[in-house]
């Protein structure tokens, strides 16, 4: 063997091994370089605010229930009926039906603590959002995230690791309930063309999805706040 | 007649060769599986990373703190719509403004307000472009937001793709360039789109540095009812 060859040879052995070596000891991004006190801090506030959170919108939904209440006595029944159409049709009732109950979840074994996890084995505000919209775009008629009800001006948002939906935590698995036309939306869902970077993760089992059609799903009425600060007639 | 004798270290030599081309073709063949591995597994998670940047503990609070806000709000403009109760009068004036309120959410009425306008001119954007911009304005503090003219509400909400590329809007075409009108805080509006990895800086760096976006703050913004 010719020593340019040989050099060669080297050369190419060499490019290997650093392949070989930012293929298995690559950084994956680390959403959180926080202290474990810090970790721990961050835990308690965040509850702090979540039970406010959720303790104002127990009263919100007393109050709505409180002032339909009190409407019934004075309004005529046509009135009623228009409000609660439009109640309805904004997400301020509760939906019945057939439906689809979707669970996405992280990877087998997978702990979102951990600070150097592969982001691809986890489910990402960026799957739900694309999920919903897949829903919306079959004719979904009310869709909830883990309970939450998902409306229009609902932001599904990442932060850090976690996601954030109506500004609530949520933590994988993450169930997805769709009332509206099964066939329908299954059919979409089966679309070669859609949430392909979802079905890729799937198909490497990096994340799981089930998709189960349920006889009757209830989700439950929005009890967030309707922000109408700056739209006027 | 002399028979030479067969030289076994010349036909060595005329084989290495091609166990040296071989071993050559097997190191390229697995140098090139490695390289297309690891640039595959970066751009997958850059793809998702692009999407989802990671915020901090402190912008959590901010979003908490001010949905709290929001609800507070809501329960006091609640409490006032009780304070009504004893009048007949003002209970259906009450009731009057609490369907007037449904009317605007809903898209049943047109609305008007300041906010900002977004004009992207690109190729067409795949659907889950226009799901996160659209998000990004929401969570931004965005009251209402129309496409091309188009308000989104719940019921048309939901991006399709038909496979000639073009995008849909339950039903109704959206086409390049993309004109966003957002009515909230302006400023809001404006920094919750175009501060450092937000959803402006991400497309362009996932799509490209020429994508033309523009972002006008205006003082009033109308939008038709659906």
């Amino acid at each position: 063997m010719s020593t340019q060859l040989k050099v060669i040879f080297v050369f190419l052995g060499g490019l290997i091994g650093i392949l070989l070596t930012s293929q298995f000891f690559a950084d994956v991004p680390v959403n959180s370089k926080f202290l474990l006190d810090q970790i721990e801090a961050q835990k308690q506030l965040r509850k702090i605010f979540t039970n406010e959170q959720l303790a104002l919108q127990n009263k919100v939904a007393i109050l709505r229930a409180r002032v339909d209440e009190a409407n019934k006595k004075f309004a005529s029944s046509g009135v009623i009926e228009k409000r609660d159409s439009l109640k309805n049709a904004i997400g301020l009732g509760t939906a019945r039906g057939k439906g689809l109950e979707i669970t996405l979840d992280d990877g087998q074994q997978i702990e979102r603590t951990d600070g150097q996890i592969d982001t691809n084995n986890l489910v990402h505000a960026a799957d739900l959002r694309d999920l919903v919209n897949t829903l919306r775009a079959s004719n979904a008629q009310a869709i909830a995230v883990n309970n939450q009800r998902i409306l229009t001006h609902t932001p599904i948002i990442s932060v850090g690791n976690n996601v954030l939906v109506n500004t609530i935590n949520i933590a994988p698995p993450f169930v997805i309930s769709a009332v509206g036309d099964q066939d329908l939306m299954i059919q979409r869902l089966d679309d070669v063309d859609v949430l392909p970077d979802l079905k890729v993760r799937v198909n490497e089992t990096k994340v799981q999805m089930t998709v189960t059609p349920k006889a009757t799903l209830t989700i439950n009425s929005y009890n967030g706040a309707f922000k109408t600060k700056y739209i006027g007639e | 007649m002399v028979h030479s004798k067969p030289n076994i270290s010349e036909n060595k030599e005329k084989k290495r060769p091609y166990s040296e081309s071989a071993i050559l073709l097997i190191t390229g063949a697995v140098l090139g599986y490695f390289a297309i591995m690891q640039a595959y597994s970066v751009d997958n998670i850059q793809r998702i990373a692009n999407r989802d940047h990671a915020s901090s503990i402190f912008q959590e609070m901010l979003i908490v703190n001010q949905q709290n806000r929001d609800l507070k709000a809501e329960i006091k403009e609640l409490e006032d719509n009780l304070d009504q109760q004893s009048n007949r009068q003002l209970r259906l004036q009450a009731l009057e403004k609490e369907i007037e309120r449904y009317e605007f959410i809903a898209g049943l009425k047109s609305v008007k307000g300041p906010g900002i306008k977004l004009t992207i001119k690109s190729g067409d954007l795949d659907t889950f472009w226009l799901v996160d911009i659209t998000n990004e304005l929401f969570n931004s503090g965005a009251e209402a937001v129309s496409i091309n003219g188009l308000r989104i509400v719940d019921s048309n909400a939901g991006f399709d793709r038909i496979p000639k590329g073009q995008v849909l809007l339950k039903g109704a075409p959206i086409a390049t360039p993309y004109e966003i009108t957002a009515i909230g805080g302006p400023d809001e509006l404006e920094n919750g789109i175009s501060h450092d990895g937000g959803i402006i800086g991400r497309l362009k760096t996932t799509l490209s540095e020429d994508i033309e976006v523009e972002i006008t703050k205006l003082k009033t913004i109308e939008m038709g009812k659906l």
